[in-house]
């Protein structure tokens, strides 16, 4: 048998007290725990052992006799306080003191609480040397509960130890806690002023009452920093793309090169002039009919975070069709590609497409996606910034459109409203306030018009949300807006 | 010598913006809006970036003479600069440190200012910030803290795409080998001959850690700028002599919400901390400054930092 396995059967052993908690504290029936302001943190696995050795707090090894001729040991650490403190008897995984439940219990000593960590496995013998227990003790539910049973007595005879003792388990990833109530807390920074929270009101436990220990807690958050110095450096959310949203700023080349959607340009005629409309179209997976969503461009032009963009609007099935706005107005008669780099491209481009051109151009383009033989009919829009607007206008430039989707962009005047027969959907950031201020007035006009509009504002959000997923709160705007969007298509366009 | 002054609570109003909330440690504010007439110098700014004048096309695609280039300004400036520059491989043990090096206008001595970048790498953004310090007048040296880590042992440039660059590079470049790699940085750059001697260090998100970290290890260091980078451990920050300038958001709770223990850690070791807080802005707004109010941040807060950079790095040559 193995010694993990060993160790298994001896939590299951022990799990008279140490039973599972099915609700946690916030759903179950306790009194509401205010959050404080704690002067610990849930310690990192990889910064326990500095943090250990760095620590300011008295802590002990203590022998705890079982037997005439043996004895278990327990890891104490004592709370900088003049007064008696209440305990904690943690368990960590296996019964084990290991580093980071020892870590955890100097972070719990910064709250004022005196804490035992039994390590219940290992035997201490008459000369000293420690052996780890050999079967049958470890699986053998009774004796691992008169061992901690043995320690708890022991710790409780503590002349720092006031007669108040709360358990506390850290396995399978929570902090269980058992006072005669049970709750469970993840194991989180976030989480951590909670359980701290609960400790303090099952114990009687007031932070403010315990004498300063700054120095203390000082050293050991420095020991906390210090261990990250040599831990791997980490991969930045920023290079990560969630296969469900939208690809941000770093991640939509690799959108684009990555795809297995096929992808192609199309250069459509238009009317009256030799420029082609350029445009770059991904068709999705299914082999089924479907709706057609016009990609409407953002202010630096059809980028490759636009492309990219399209790109998941075909992974959520649908025909996407992204026009380069600005064919025709690169260098030589070329297109957004033809500029050597973005800002030209803008420079190109600034004044040459009228806000009827633009309606024209994307006309165009919804004519010749109808004709695909995957169209059903059915077409939609999404746009952001300045094509954000656009695909509002759209939907009074054409009263066939089924669906526009509006990303920080500003509403057509009520006059143009009153001509929309789409439902339109937008999504805008509180800290945008050219834009957003536009959203009360357009959603009274829509209504007075009897039309279909339902904004979303995110606060601590900026322009730009889906771009740029690094600022503010817009990663979070963005995973609650792109199923939105999608549910949105799913409805009118199928 | 840095004189350790009495760190003093003082509020300070901007004048040049609406800015409001805005928290500095020590006095020297006023006098680095003072030394900000001295701005401009060196070369021409109009047509610098190559493309037609400023003024047309409209505000994401053009640049500000007088302030770093956006994210979408970058690319071209940085190709288009009329500064000398050079990528230079810096020996550094068995490795080669790839650096870019941007020197002002003219053939005169001039201060250093290593550039630290950010989680995204060594991109044209971060070189358009090296482009901006040596049209300020400073010789910029910029490592790529990613070199070696690419393909074929090559340099943040030769991934093929900056997330893979991110998500391959980040993980293997510890704290401890950023500041290993800022360091060489370092004493390349005191070496190079125009160098004035006098040292700065500009640092962004990850890279204004490690620019503290670099500060404390290289004491020649005159001068730390942090834009919405935390502060590395206390036992670090006891060691840095150089005075630290540093900008947060309002809108990066992350990094922000840790400048009042660094404040406090500061004031009880007697080190100079300038801090500016912008409400509303975000984190890496020098990059999205043209995002609601990260424009006028990033006028405050590029202005403040040239003007202490070439306050701390001239006054460290006047000493000399």
């Amino acid at each position: 048998m193995t010694r993990h396995v060993i160790a298994a059967l001896a939590v299951g052993g022990a799990a008279l007290f140490l039973a599972w908690s099915a609700h946690p504290l916030r759903g179950g029936a306790l009194d509401p725990v205010v959050h404080a302001e704690t002067r610990s943190t849930l310690p990192t696995r990889e910064g326990a052992k500095e943090l250990l050795s760095f620590t300011h707090r008295h802590r002990e090894w203590i022998n705890v006799p079982i037997a005439d001729q043996a004895s278990v040991l327990a890891w104490v650490i004592y709370p900088e306080r003049a007064d008696r403190a209440p305990v904690v008897f943690l368990t960590g995984e296996h019964l084990r003191a290991d580093e980071w439940t020892r870590a955890v219990s100097d972070q719990l000593a910064a709250e004022g609480f005196l804490v035992v960590v039994p390590d219940i496995l290992t035997e201490v013998d008459p000369q000293g040397d420690r052996y780890d227990a050999a079967a049958p003790v470890p699986n053998d539910a009774a004796e691992v509960g008169r061992r901690m049973q043995a320690v708890q007595t022991a710790v409780l005879a503590l002349p720092a130890a006031r007669n108040v003792l709360v358990r506390v388990d850290l396995t399978g990833g929570q902090a269980v806690v058992d006072t005669g109530q049970r709750a469970s807390f993840a194991l989180s920074v976030s989480e951590w002023p909670s359980l701290i929270a609960f400790l303090n009101q099952q114990t009687g436990n007031s932070p403010d009452a315990v004498p300063a220990a700054a120095h203390a807690d000082h050293l050991a958050m420095q020991a906390v920093q210090a261990a990250q110095r040599n831990a791997p450096g980490r991969v930045s959310a920023l290079a990560v793309k969630d296969p469900r949203l939208p690809a941000g700023f770093y991640t939509a080349r690799s959108t684009l090169l990555d795809t297995k959607l096929k992808t192609e340009w199309v250069d459509i005629p238009m009317e009256g002039t030799t420029v082609k409309l350029h445009t770059f179209v991904v068709h999705p997976a299914t082999t089924e009919r479907t709706g057609v969503v016009i990609v409407m461009q953002h202010g630096v032009g059809l980028d490759e975070w636009q492309r990219a963009l399209a790109v998941q609007v075909a992974e959520d099935g649908f025909i996407a069709v992204a026009p380069d706005l600005w064919s025709g107005t690169g260098p030589n008669g070329g297109n957004w590609d033809a500029s050597a780099f973005i800002d030209d491209a803008m420079r190109a481009a600034a004044g040459k497409i009228t806000p009827a051109e633009t309606m024209r151009r994307y006309r165009v383009a919804r004519t010749w996606a109808l004709g695909l033989p995957q169209a059903n009919g059915k077409t939609g829009s999404i746009g952001f910034c300045a094509g954000g607007g656009n695909s509002f206008r759209f939907a009074s430039e054409v009263p066939e459109h089924n669906a526009s989707v509006v990303f920080y962009g500003t509403p057509p005047p009520e006059e143009e409203m009153a001509k929309i027969n789409a439902a339109v959907l937008g999504f805008y950031g509180e800290n945008d306030a050219r834009v957003t201020a536009t959203v009360e007035p357009a959603k009274a006009a829509m209504a007075r018009l009897g039309k279909s509009y339902e904004a979303h504002v995110y606060p601590k959000v900026t322009h730009s949300f889906v771009l740029f997923q690094d600022m503010g709160n817009n990663a979070a705007a963005v995973a609650d807006a792109w199923p939105r969007t999608i549910e949105f298509f799913r409805r009118y366009l199928r | 010598m840095v004189a350790v002054r009495m760190p003093v609570m003082t509020r300070y109003t901007m004048a040049a913006s609406a800015l409001a909330a805005v928290m500095t440690l020590g006095v020297t504010s006023a006098v680095l809006v003072a030394q900000d007439a001295g701005r401009g110098r060196g070369a021409e700014p109009a047509g610098r970036q190559g493309g037609p004048p400023a003024g047309r096309g409209g505000g994401l695609g053009t640049k500000t003479p007088e302030l770093l280039a956006s994210v979408w300004t970058a690319s071209s400036t940085v190709a288009r600069t009329t500064l000398r520059h050079e990528w230079v491989d810096v020996p550094m043990g068995s490795a080669r440190l790839h650096t870019w090096v941007e020197y002002p206008a003219g053939d005169a001595r001039a201060p250093v200012v290593i550039v630290l970048q950010d989680d995204p790498g060594l991109d044209d953004w971060t070189r358009g910030v090296a482009d901006q310090l040596a049209f300020e007048g400073f010789i910029a040296v910029a490592p790529d803290l990613f070199s070696g880590y690419g393909p074929n042992g090559g340099h943040f440039d030769s991934f093929r795409t900056q997330d893979e660059a991110m998500r391959v590079a980040g993980p293997r470049l510890t704290a401890d080998e950023a500041l290993r790699r800022a360091t060489a940085a370092a004493a390349f750059a005191q070496r190079l001959p125009r160098a004035s001697g006098a040292l700065g260090v500009i640092g962004f998100g990850s890279g204004g850690t490690l620019a503290v970290r670099m500060a404390a290890e290289v004491p020649t260091t005159k001068g730390v700028v942090v834009f919405y980078g935390a502060a590395p451990a206390d036992a670090v920050l006891r060691r840095v002599a150089a005075p630290v300038l540093a900008f947060f958001a309002e809108d990066d709770e992350t990094v922000t919400s840790t400048v009042p223990a660094t404040t406090a850690t500061m004031q009880r070791l007697g080190k100079r901390f300038d801090v500016f807080r912008y409400p509303g802005a975000t984190h890496s707004f020098l990059k999205y400054q043209f995002e609601g109010v990260n424009t006028p941040a990033t006028q405050d807060g590029w202005a403040r930092a040239i003007a202490f950079l070439r306050q701390q790095l001239q006054a460290s040559e006047r000493s000399r």
